[in-house]
Parts: structure tokens; sequence; C-alpha cells
């Protein structure tokens, strides 16, 4: 993390470059150190503008920013350097305990070569437990394994009367239930214990193979969830007529010693190999796109075929791309996903028919089968079909958004506050029926509206 | 570090939440319409006539259902009411994106050279009470550390004219204030855009002679939606008037008055004919 974001006034933006913010840096090391660093910022509160804590930025709107107000960074130490980067293994009961501030690459380089593997992993490894838990993050495993919310005993969290307090499903639920998903607004994450998942390999044993339009690509994810831990389908979102919705699916399951002598190895390596320049705005056009996506599809197998892979390579493969948010230069992107219950699927065909129609290009168009949801309260995913898309930002595009969000609440469905960064609150409302519940425990645990941000002021969380 | 959306709230560069001082003027009116198009949540429509702002507010509600629209009593020559304004809309609706200052009054010409206490209103309405308002907006964008005000200056106060006198050399003071404001509010992630329209057919100027270069108001919001857009600090509308008063302000000031009294005197005949 840049020493320039820190104890100045600095520009904050989540990973989609958009709605910068002008924000107070402050680095925390400790849990002393936050504390301190509380009572300071209580003492000026005048301005009623708080802080938010902030791990890597991965969140692709304006989540861990905080506009006038503070910006906590966990993340600006190494590995067991403070107090919020430590981290302490128990093999014989497969949990680890560890602080906010150690990211998922981290503790994925720690884990694997002695056997074990994160619960849940999204598609980058650059995000912070504590981020982990304050978006309860899914991945390609949520038809069978939940959230990673779901896989947290305990968490501990410093609140804005300068408590530490612990909480479980059986110490402060209702705190637990309300800090999972939510934001980093009841308070700052200092460390958590969570269960892991053992592992024999630090290769994956994946299937890949094309789709020739969204029945087919859904069909096939369907029929591939029985089989395979992580299933994940890539969309072309700018093919049309009778290729409408083509894709390829992937899945995946963690190697074993049946797979070969190719997976019989716990050495993991993940680096990036590429670092995007920054590109000008509107470099990543329909015609780029499409050319990409053609590409794309291609060199996809057309039948069933089985690879080793690694885990980087499965898991995270834009992570070999370093910034590559940068491409689609100055102006930025936003990310859409939402979720539709089952029974709703057409939606999913009426939506990629709309971005088909429009001709909106998304460089990365991403479907999934969600299993069934969590009970924390601002827990995003919900038993249904997903749909994420990165898109180029453009003010031009709230009413096609709109039109689209509208159609999503009207079935049952919600969008990823972790993702999002156009959101109306009528909108994000609607997707949460537990959003009163929640906000009866963040008037308790924050009364005075310490923790902030530009997301939580955006959508009447704060 | 992200283009020109960074001072909107929102990832598509939308704007949240507006407030608009002479709200019923129509190139307010359009400059609210083309943002409630864009996506607007939330205006704050402000004006002496409750009346016509609660018409107008009725209207907005129904063109956007989306939209959250308040209305609030604004008196543009109380100037000392500029901050408990600002004060009250905040605490009404949280952040303020945009605030549009859109009031004015054009006198009768010569009217504010011949009756001091007329011009000494119109100094106050055109000018003073911009000032207040930026003060006490600039005040509220260091807090939130983001912001845009809009100010509707006039090409009047390029080169103030004799014609024109009070309200020219107020919209001028005006102008300057904003485009240093704008320096200002540029360390606090905010700015300010100083539009010059030329002559606007509006309903404030309908008992004005049509003069060259005239526009229709939405021709003025068309122009600051591109503004907002693309990060413009100065706004002429038309384009071509900054080319035209480039040449008015090096205009030896013998030359000006000639010109001054050649469109006096054609107005007379004018009115005579």
């Amino acid at each position: 993390m840049a020493d320039e974001l820190l104890n100045g006034p600095s520009v904050f933006t989540g990973w989609g470059r958009t709605a910068a913010s002008l924000c107070i840096g402050r680095e925390i090391r400790t849990v002393d150190n936050a504390c301190q660093t509380l009572r300071d910022l209580l003492a000026t509160h005048q301005s009623g503008r708080g802080a938010i804590p902030r791990g890597l930025g991965r969140s692709y709107g304006d989540q861990a920013q905080n506009s006038g107000g503070e910006v906590w960074l966990s993340a600006n130490c190494l590995l067991g350097e403070s107090e919020l980067t430590s981290i302490n293994i128990d093999e014989d009961l497969g949990t680890i305990t560890c602080g906010a501030g150690v990211s998922f690459d981290e503790l994925i380089r720690y884990l694997v070569p002695r056997g074990w593997f994160v619960p849940v992993t999204p598609g980058t490894r650059y995000v912070t437990v504590g981020g982990a838990i304050a978006n309860d993050i899914h991945g390609k495993n949520h038809h069978q394994g939940g959230s990673f919310g779901e896989y947290v005993d305990q968490i501990s969290l410093l609140l804005s009367s300068g408590e530490v307090i612990d909480c479980s499903r059986s110490e402060s639920p209702a705190v637990f239930l309300a800090t999972i998903g939510g934001g980093g607004l009841t308070g700052l994450i200092c460390k958590a214990t969570f269960r892991l998942k053992k592992i024999e390999s630090s290769m994956m044993n994946v299937q890949s193979e094309r789709a020739q339009n969204l029945e087919q690509l859904m069909e096939k994810l369907i029929a591939s969830e029985s089989e395979y831990e992580y299933t994940v389908a890539w969309i072309d979102l700018l093919s049309t007529g009778k290729d409408l919705g083509r894709g390829v699916v992937l899945a995946g399951n963690h190697a074993d010693s049946n797979d070969g002598p190719q997976s019989r190895t716990s050495n993991y390596v993940a680096n990036a190999r590429l670092v995007a320049p920054p590109a000008p705005s509107g470099m990543l056009n329909k015609m780029t796109i499409k050319a990409f996506n053609e590409l794309w599809y291609r060199k996809a197998p057309s039948r069933k075929s089985q690879t080793i892979e690694s885990i980087p390579k499965f898991f995270h493969p834009l992570d070999g791309i370093r910034s590559w948010n940068r491409l689609y230069g100055t102006r930025g992107f936003v990310q859409y996903q939402f979720v539709v219950p089952e029974s709703e699927s057409s939606v999913i065909h009426e939506v990629v028919s709309k971005f088909a129609d429009a001709g909106i290009a998304s460089f990365l168009a991403v479907l999934k089968r969600f299993g069934p949801g969590s009970e924390a309260f601002l827990s995003f995913p919900q038993p249904g079909w997903t749909l994420a898309l990165d898109i180029p930002a453009n003010v031009k595009l709230q009413g096609f958004l709109d039109g689209l969000d509208r159609r999503v609440v009207s079935t049952g469905g919600r969008h990823y506050v972790a993702k999002d960064s156009h959101m109306r609150r009528a909108i994000f409302e609607a997707g949460y029926p537990m959003l009163p519940r929640w906000k009866e425990v963040k008037a308790q645990v924050d009364p005075h509206g310490v923790w902030s941000s530009d997301a939580g002021r955006r959508l009447g969380l704060c | 570090m992200p283009g020109v959306s960074q001072i909107m709230k929102n990832g598509l560069g939308t704007v949240q939440s507006a407030i608009f001082f002479g709200a019923t003027s129509d190139i307010c009116g359009e400059i609210i319409d083309s943002l409630s198009q864009r996506g607007l949540s939330i205006a704050v429509l402000c004006g002496r006539s409750m009346n016509e702002l609660d018409v107008q507010a009725a209207v907005l509600r129904k063109s956007f259902p989306f939209l959250q629209v308040e209305v609030m009593y604004f008196d543009a020559s109380d100037t000392a009411g500029a901050e408990r304004t600002v004060a009250h809309a905040t605490s009404m609706v949280g952040d303020i994106d945009l605030a549009v200052l859109a009031h004015g009054q054009l006198d009768d010409e010569h009217l504010g050279l011949i009756d001091p206490s007329a011009g000494i209103k119109t100094a106050d309405i055109n000018f003073t009470s911009n000032i207040a308002l930026g003060l006490a907006l600039a005040h509220q964008f260091r807090k939130q550390a983001h912001g845009t005000i809009i100010f509707i200056s006039s090409v009047a106060g390029v080169r103030v004219r004799r014609s024109l006198a009070v309200y020219g050399a107020a919209k001028r003071g005006a102008d300057s204030f904003f485009c240093a404001l704008d320096h200002f509010l540029g360390e606090f992630n905010s700015r300010a855009i100083v539009v010059r329209p030329g002559f606007v057919k509006t309903k404030m100027t309908r008992s004005h002679t049509v003069p060259p270069f005239a526009v229709e108001s939405d021709a003025v919001a068309k122009a600051i939606m591109a503004a907002l857009d693309l990060g413009q600090q100065i706004v002429w509308v038309p384009r071509s008037l900054r080319y035209v008063f480039l040449a008015m302000t090096h205009l030896p000031e013998r030359f000006w008055r000639v010109l001054n009294r050649r469109q006096l005197e054609s107005k007379w005949s004018a009115k005579k004919n």
C-alpha cells in the first residue's frame, strides 16, 4: 500500500476507480493504536464524517472510502509484523485466528504448503480477512459451501465506544450477524477465527467446456454442481441471436493423489506476470471486447476437457495482471452484480438480452448459481442465479441500470453492495429485508455514527 | 487518479443530490430536467414563491418517480439568510453534490442608474447573495470534501455596458469570485463552474429585444451537462461568444462607448417604430 495515502488528505477510490473521495488516511497497526486513533477521532468528531476501515481497496465502488472523514488502513504491514497482521493456526481444530489486515494472498501462501486452504476465496486473493468478513465474500463454491461468514466462529471488534468485544453466534450474536456483510460500519474488525479446508495438493482438477447459448450454459452449470465443488461460467455478453449468452463453463475440485503425478505437490507459487499500463478511456470498447470475447470463446475446448491447473490460475486469473483495473482508463468502470431467485431464472435471459441489444460491452461477465444464503443481516448471496459484469463507467448508463435494478428487486432479488456504486437507496432497501434489524444493531453499537463510508451515506446505512 | 467524475458521489458520475436557487427560472428548470433524466436522486428547490415551487415539485415527482423533491423558501435579497438556508438544506438531505445558483434580477435598462434603491437591490440579488451562498456552500463542501457549484453568470459581466451597468457589474463581481473560489475548492475535491450565457430567451428577458447569439434555455442546460462530464470550469453559451467577447474586451474604450451608444439608438428607434 502506498505510504502517500497515510496521515494526510488523499484521494481514495474503489477498484473501479470512480467516485473518488478526499479522505484522511490513518495507519492502524495494533489494537491499542486503533483505540488511540479512535479517541483522537472522537475528540474532533464535530464534522460528523467519522472513519471507515479499509483493507486492500478491492471493493469496486465507494465502500471503503469516506469523503471528508478518515480511512483506517490496516494492511500496511508484513505478515506477523503487527497485531492486525498476526496469524495463528490450530491444525488440530482446523481453524485459524488472524488479524483483520492479513490478506488472502499471504494466507494462501501460508496455508497451502501446510495442506490447508481458505474455506471461500473470491476472484482475487488481494482482499483482507477484515474485508472478507465485512463484505461476506462468496466464491465459486457457494452452491456447496456458502459464503465466508459461515466459516467465521468469532470476531474481535472495536466499537465506537472504545470497547473491544468478542462476538460469535453465541456471544453478542446480533452484533456478529450485523458485522458479517456490514461493510465495516459496526466497528473495526481486529481479528477473527475461522475454519479452514483440508487439501491434499496445491493443484486443481479442472473441467472446462464451451456452451453455445445461455440455456446450454445454465444447464451445464447445474449439471457440474453435483460433481464439482467449484463452478462458474463466463458469458459473452455481446453475442446475439442463436449465440445469445454463449460462454464457457469452468468446474474444479482440489486435486488429490488419484489425479496423477502432476497433482502430487504442495508447492504454491503466485506471481503477477504482467502489469497493465495506464490506458485511455475507451480502449475497452465494443470492438476490442468483441474481439477478446471471440478469442476467449474459441480458446475454450468445444467438448469437456480435463486439466490440472494451479490454484492462482483457477481461482485468481486476473491477479496475473497487476493493476488490470487501469485498462478501463481514467473514467474507470462499475461492476454490476445481482442475484435472482431460482424460480426467476428467466430474468438472467432478460438481462443478457438487454445488454446484447444495447451493445453495452462487458469485458468480464460471470454467471453462477448460489446455494442457501447466510443468516447475516446484510449478506448478499441467496439461493438462485447471480450475474456479475464489469462495464466502463458512463453517466448515460444510470437509466439503463435503474430499469434492471427495478426488475431484479421485483423478483425478490438483490444487488451486491461490495460491488455496487450506483444503486439507489430504495432499491437497496427493497432487496434487503433484514435491513431494519441491521439498523437497530448499528444504532446500539454506534449511536453517534462514527463508522461511516460514502456507500453507507449513499445507501442510508450511516 | 480518476477523471472528472471524481466529485460525483456515484460511480457512474451521476449527481445524487442537488440544491437549486432560483429553481423556478427557465434556465434552472431545464437544468433540473437534465439532471433528473440522468438519475438525480434528491432535488431541493429554493425560491420565493412557494406556490410556484410546489407546482414545480409536483410535476417533477410525477415525471421522475425516483426523485425525492423538497422545497425551501429562499429570498435572494436576504443575504444574511444564505448560511441558514444551506444548513437547513443539508440537515434535510445530507451531503450536497451540486448547487445551482440561477437566481437573479434583470431590471429595465438604466433603472439601476436612475433609481439608487433599485440599483442596490439588483446588486444585492446578483452579487451579494451569490457571494453569501458561495461562502456557505464552500464551508459545507470543505466539510464533506466534495461538491460542485454552478454559477449562472452572464456575458453582460465580461465587459459591462451602460444600459446594464449595475446588473453587469454585479455579475462580473460574482463571476470573478466564483473563478477564484474554484481555486480554493480544488483543495477539497470540489469545484465551481461559471456559466456565461449570452442572451437567453426566458420569461425574465421576455420584454427585451432579442440580440444576436441569443439561445434557448435548454442550450444552457446542455452546455452545463457537458461541462460536468468534461470538467470544464468556464462555459460560454453559445461557445462562439467566447471569441466575440475576447474581441470586445480588447476593444478601446472609445469604440466601446460608440458601440453602446449605437446600440441604444437602434433600440430607441425600434421602440418609436
